[in-house]
């Protein structure tokens, strides 16, 4: 085998991973598994990558893929991708976000503008209804700035309404945001706040869990918003209908076992009535008290006790 | 880990989002694993078990949830222990686990003992790590964290094979440490898959004399893309699915 080092090594595993996912017929959660269950994605690759199961678990190697003609072809791609200025992680990586690495539907990469830190696991999701009220985008920005002040990273998702408020108020209040995008990071939806995109990459951070240049689906914000939740170590829906990305961010954040804040204005909803009583879920009138459980759950306890 | 103390309930309350419900019975399910059986009393890996340590099994096992592998238990019990994971949410993670285990046991190992027809069980331990690791986080969630285990925790194997298949049966998978002549023994696992650990260690166990053994594991690892015969595991489990979790009902509850 090639003795590669450091930056060599970890542009040849990034490879390995994407020579991996271009194959169509394998669902990228189980080329995640299967990767991290060998810790190395070239590995994978040379004893032949994996196969759709069949029969139950089982992985046979397939003999018709040429590894190494793959493994030159996603280097190609990817040294253009990363020429062009796009930051890359991959599970593997020691960078790979923390919160996110505990969730089921951690992304086998993230293309990024802007810089990684990992003190954004000191981090909040802030979002909402695309279509606001005007009281609803002051609560989104109180909270936002709130937080920003007592340096934790806002985290959102880059739509207009709530969550173009809670990035800008992050800013304004001199902290630091992230946004994770449902499109690929070449891209830019909705078009107005191609702007707003371009200055959080520069100056804080844009996360895509796509191919670079794809475009939105019907899936894809659904799928950004498990990694919002996963990347925050907690959410606050400010508001959101039932049938909103929001809502169902609430719904993922409860799965993945991370807590909610429920605005205690969407109380008017019967969903947010639901959920209010599920364990994990606070409501709350202001980032003061977001804060206040955020401190609990960022620090691990020194000791269980029965009662 | 220099946080306040938490309690068990605050810990371990968030879990009931989304810890799945074990079945009790049915002609579909395995009576030793409680996972999808097709047309047989009892599935394969658990039929295996008994052609190659005969009685030497648990005499009873039991599981705290399913773990359908595309789900968040699933994630946690590979996170808690996985050295790529950050320290603080690898901490969690297993003050976590501590606490859903704590609380359970705190709620059915009077099932456990009803059911073997015993006032308590004398000694609780874990399955050592077969990896290599050193110590294995579950051991210090059984002997230190969760004190309803500690105060009868004993460390009563070790690993005596490593050339066996991880789903391989084997009496001599393990060795005891001591005699344990009519000891009876609660053995906590954090992963059933096919149970060849465990059900190793029960034989290793009874090989020393225990008089009873039980096996409790944290989660039972199940595949949604399983097919065989006629079942698919995503319908089995959707199926024997029931909407949220009660804490107060187990797998040894008539359904």
């Amino acid at each position: 085998m090639f003795d590669y080092g450091g930056i060599m090594d970890r542009l040849i595993e990034q490879a390995a991973l994407f020579a991996l996912l271009r194959d169509r017929k394998i669902g990228w959660s189980l080329v995640a598994d299967e990767v991290e269950a060998c810790g190395s994605a070239l590995e994978v690759l040379q004893r032949g990558g994996l196969r759709a199961p069949i029969q139950g678990e089982l992985f046979e190697p397939d003999a018709s893929t040429d590894s190494d003609l793959l493994l030159e072809e996603s280097r190609a791609q990817l040294e253009e991708w990363l020429a062009a200025d796009l930051g890359l992680v991959t599970l593997l990586d020691a960078d790979y976000p923390a919160h996110l690495l505990t969730v089921y539907q951690r992304p086998p990469f993230l293309f990024y503008k802007g810089q990684l830190d990992q003190d954004d696991a000191r981090s909040v999701a802030v979002v909402g209804t695309r279509k606001p009220t005007e009281a609803s985008v002051r609560r989104a920005s109180d909270i936002a700035t709130g937080l920003a002040q007592q340096r934790v990273t806002v985290v959102s998702g880059l739509a207009e309404g709530i969550d173009s408020a809670a990035h800008v108020a992050a800013m304004e209040a001199g902290g630091r945001t992230a946004a994770v995008i449902g499109t690929g990071i070449r891209r830019h939806y909705p078009p107005a706040n191609r702007e707003l995109q371009e200055q959080i990459g520069r100056e804080h951070l844009v996360l895509s869990q796509f191919w670079p240049d794809a475009a939105p689906t019907r899936h894809s914000f659904p799928m950004r918003n498990a990694v919002m939740s996963g990347y925050a170590a907690a959410t606050v829906i400010v508001e959101a209908s039932y049938r909103s990305g929001a809502r169902m961010q609430a719904r993922l954040a409860l799965e993945h076992g991370r807590p909610i804040f429920l605005l205690d204005s969407l109380l008017e909803h019967d969903w947010a009535r639901t959920y209010a009583d599920r364990p994990g879920a606070h409501v709350v009138r202001d980032a003061q008290e977001v804060l206040s459980v955020l401190d609990q759950i960022l620090t691990p306890p020194a000791e269980l006790v029965w009662a | 880990m220099n946080g306040p103390p938490r309690t068990v309930d605050q810990v371990a309350g968030p879990y009931a989002n989304f810890l799945v419900r074990v079945p009790s019975g049915g002609l579909d399910v395995c009576p030793a694993c409680r996972s999808m059986v097709s047309g047989y009393p009892m599935c394969y890996p658990c039929s295996s078990a008994t052609w190659v340590l005969g009685n030497a099994t648990a005499d009873l096992t039991a599981f705290v949830s399913m773990a359908p592998n595309n789900e968040q238990l699933a994630r946690e019990l590979i996170t808690y222990k996985h050295p790529n994971v950050r320290d603080a949410d690898r901490q969690w993670k297993t003050v976590g686990l501590a606490a859903v285990l704590w609380k359970w046991l705190g709620i059915h190992e009077r099932c456990l003992v009803a059911r073997l027809g015993i006032d308590r069980f004398d000694l609780v331990t874990s399955v050592p790590s077969t990896s290599g690791r050193q110590t294995h986080p579950l051991r210090s969630v059984v002997a230190e964290v969760v004190s309803g285990t500690s105060d009868r925790h004993a460390d009563l194997l070790a690993v005596a094979r490593t050339d066996l298949e991880q789903r391989e049966h084997a009496a001599d998978r393990f060795r005891t440490t001591r005699s344990l002549t009519g000891a009876r023994v609660l053995v906590v696992d954090d992963t059933w898959t096919t149970g060849a650990h465990a059900q190793s260690a029960s034989a290793a166990l009874k090989a020393a004399g225990a008089r009873t053994v039980a096996v409790v594991a944290i989660g039972r690892w199940f595949n949604p893309a399983y097919q065989t015969g006629t079942c698919d595991g995503q319908s089995w489990l959707a199926e024997h699915r029931r909407p949220g979790w009660d804490w107060q009902r187990c797998c040894l509850d008539p359904d």
